[in-house]
């Protein structure tokens, strides 16, 4: 590990990794402090102006825009009571009373330590964590590399949903898309109604541009909400005097809750931020400062949900199975860059995974430079027309998906997968289970068919190992245990609080002091 | 409209879609069939069962109501109409000179009203996608109409 890292460093710290570094994270904090825009479409549409560069630098600025984006939703959230992205719903319920205590410049200050204290240790998490599962992984063989993409399928499309039903026809839809083209063990066409644009199946790149910038840009121009600098904090400035050291316990909280959920396949930044706000104000001697613009309930819920950027790319590095969209397209990114996620990252293309882990840390640091002297372009960036942005986002998308093959018909399918996307996030169905299965679905195809030519086509050689047996037990309890807790939650009459942490609409009518 | 109406009605369809997806995977060969027939099957019963239940909830008063209002759909309707135009175009002008008409008439169309805003965000977006992709990335793109009128070749 040492010797990788040691090979990684002076990659790391070239001039173009330390520029796409710090480029990544200031345009990261811009999309972010955009409501309406996330990390997911901002890693999405700079994805294919990344692969002509260098696979370190792509990945340092994808790193970049990860960390930012997650600390750029605070802006909005303190100063106008609005999220930036989901995972900063938690931070209004501090930030912006304290902006309207005239704090708000605090707020952000406060915002801004606790991302980077909470990313930096969530890079350290994965760090030290990814290594020693990538070697347990190695192990695998293809009934539990099987099971294994089985699972992170299981995983998302029944925790990421409402209904359980529309997560798994999202992992279906997604499963039929990745089957498009030649199979590649029997050279048959699948779904390519004799198109020859299909044959060679479709470019995860265009999928993910489609599904995650198209949306969002049709929302942008849809809803043309447009921010009004006056709704915002009050013009007086007051000054409550930051007591750094009294957040010290809420930081190492904070972090633990966003390194345990990130790693749990199906969550997020929201849920973490949600869970940690809870936690500190559930241990506060004085819980009726929580909502008035109590300084923790900022750091516990911005410090929470930058500790589950890295930690979430845990199980997506090592057995490659992301745990969120996010970490979906950054999985989507190694693709572009000939890196095969799983635990092969760790041996074949070592000095490269390590700079990237090293990047989530460096551009975690970088967050705290550039978030003080970027304060004020930040602040101003919320107020673009959004009915100026969506057509920028749309035009920028079509040239960096045409740029990759040189193909139109690429263009007009991403447009496809966009109007699709924007569909089925009216209707309720996630995204995420779709992508995941483009991803998974091939790999479990082709370990499924390899494991039944070694148990000579026996179905009970798929439960012949201890570990094929403990993850159909986690399979079952993915899919059961929601199910349960939805009968329970009907019985009672009221959802539970994971439940309601995972919602972000429900999360704010309940918890919302 | 309520929201119960509209997801019967795509679940439906979708499984009508599905079904045809079986039967065309049911004529790929042995080894190549496996999943997707067992894929389609799985999504047209989960279509099915969605369907069914949207249906149901139909029944009970008091479920969702679909709120879409007429500005919202006008401006989705508008990007997307000039978004098809533009990707149509582009490979005949090239992506810059496209660029230089799509982001100010869209933006005009879909209601932002500031005509300076409009035309310096168009030029400085297309000289930064041409400096991108032109000079950096060295991408083969088609050739860009509004250089070959300035330059006069």
């Amino acid at each position: 590990m040492w010797d990788s890292i040691l090979a990684a460093l002076p990659l790391l710290f070239s001039p173009a990794a330390v520029l796409a570094m710090a480029g990544g994270t200031t345009i990261g904090v811009l999309i972010g402090a955009l409501p309406g825009l996330s990390a997911t479409m901002g890693i999405a549409v700079l994805i294919p102006l990344t692969f002509t560069m260098q696979p370190l630098v792509a990945l340092g600025m994808m790193a970049g825009i990860y960390n930012g984006a997650m600390y750029g939703g605070a802006i909005p959230a303190i100063l106008l009571r609005i999220p930036g992205t989901p995972a900063g719903i938690a931070t209004v319920f501090d930030g912006h009373p304290m902006a309207q205590k005239g704090q708000g410049l605090e707020a952000m200050k406060i915002a801004l330590v606790s991302s980077a204290v909470g990313g930096s240790i969530s890079a350290l998490a994965l760090l030290f964590l990814s290594p020693p599962l990538a070697a347990m992984a190695l192990k695998f063989g293809p009934v539990e590399i099987f099971w294994l993409a089985i699972f992170g399928l299981a995983a998302i499309a029944v925790l990421l949903s409402d209904a359980p039903i529309k997560g798994l026809i999202s992992a279906c839809i997604g499963l039929v898309i990745g089957m498009v083209g030649i199979d590649s063990m029997t050279g048959n066409e699948r779904f390519t109604f004799d198109v020859m644009e299909l044959m060679g199946g479709i470019d995860i790149l265009v999928l993910l541009t489609g599904l995650y910038a198209i949306p969002p840009a049709l929302t942008l121009a849809q809803e043309a909400l447009l921010l009004s600098r006056s709704s915002g904090s009050s013009g007086k400035r007051t000054h409550s005097g930051i007591g750094w050291r009294r957040l010290l316990p809420t930081w190492v909280r904070a972090s633990t809750i966003g390194v345990i959920v990130g790693i749990i396949p199906g969550t997020g930044g929201n849920i973490a931020a949600m869970l940690s706000w809870n936690e500190t104000r559930r241990v506060a001697k004085d819980k009726s400062r929580f909502g008035k613009g109590a300084p923790e309930g900022v750091a516990a819920a911005e410090c929470a949900n930058n500790a589950d950027n890295a930690a979430s790319l845990i199980p997506a590095l090592t057995l490659g199975i992301p745990g969120s969209s996010v970490s979906a397209v950054i999985l989507g990114g190694l693709l572009v860059h000939g890196m095969l996620p799983g635990p092969e990252l760790f041996t074949r293309s070592a000095p490269v995974t390590y700079g990237f882990i090293l990047a989530m840390l460096v551009t975690s640091i970088m967050l705290f430079v550039i978030g003080r002297l970027g304060a004020r372009l930040f602040i101003n960036v919320m107020y673009m027309p959004p009915l100026l942005l969506a057509p920028i986002i749309i035009a920028l998308t079509t040239i960096g998906v045409y740029a990759i093959n040189n193909s139109l018909f690429d263009v007009w399918l991403m447009l496809a997968f966009g109007v699709m996307g924007w569909g089925m996030e009216r209707l309720g169905i996630p995204l995420a289970p779709a992508v995941l299965a483009v991803i998974l679905g091939p790999v479990a195809e082709s370990s499924l068919r390899r494991a039944m030519l070694i148990g000579h086509h026996q179905i009970g050689f798929l439960f012949s190992s201890t570990i094929a047996i403990v993850m159909v037990t986690l399979i079952l309890l993915t899919i059961l245990v929601p199910l349960v807790r939805r009968l329970l939650a009907h019985y009672r009459g009221r959802p539970s609080k994971l439940a309601m942490a995972a919602d972000p609409q429900r999360a704010r009518q309940h918890l919302e002091p | 409209m309520r929201q119960a109406t509209l997801e019967t009605s795509v679940a439906l369809a979708g499984a009508v879609l599905s079904g045809c997806g079986l039967w065309h995977a049911l004529g790929f060969t042995r080894d190549s069939a496996y999943l997707p027939t067992a894929v389609m099957s799985l999504l047209t019963l989960l279509l099915l069962v969605w369907g069914i239940r949207s249906a149901w909830s139909l029944r009970q008063a008091g479920s969702d109501t679909l709120r879409f209002a007429p500005s919202h759909a006008r401006r989705f309707l508008t990007l997307l109409a000039t978004s098809v135009a533009m990707i149509a175009i582009a490979p005949r002008l090239g992506f810059a000179t496209t660029f230089l008409l799509f982001v100010p008439v869209s933006g005009w169309l879909l209601g932002y009203r500031q005509g300076k805003w409009l035309v310096t965000t168009a030029i400085l977006f297309s000289l930064l996608i041409y400096l991108i992709f032109q000079i950096v990335l060295d991408r083969p793109l088609p050739p860009e109409l509004a250089l070959r009128l300035v330059t006069g070749s």
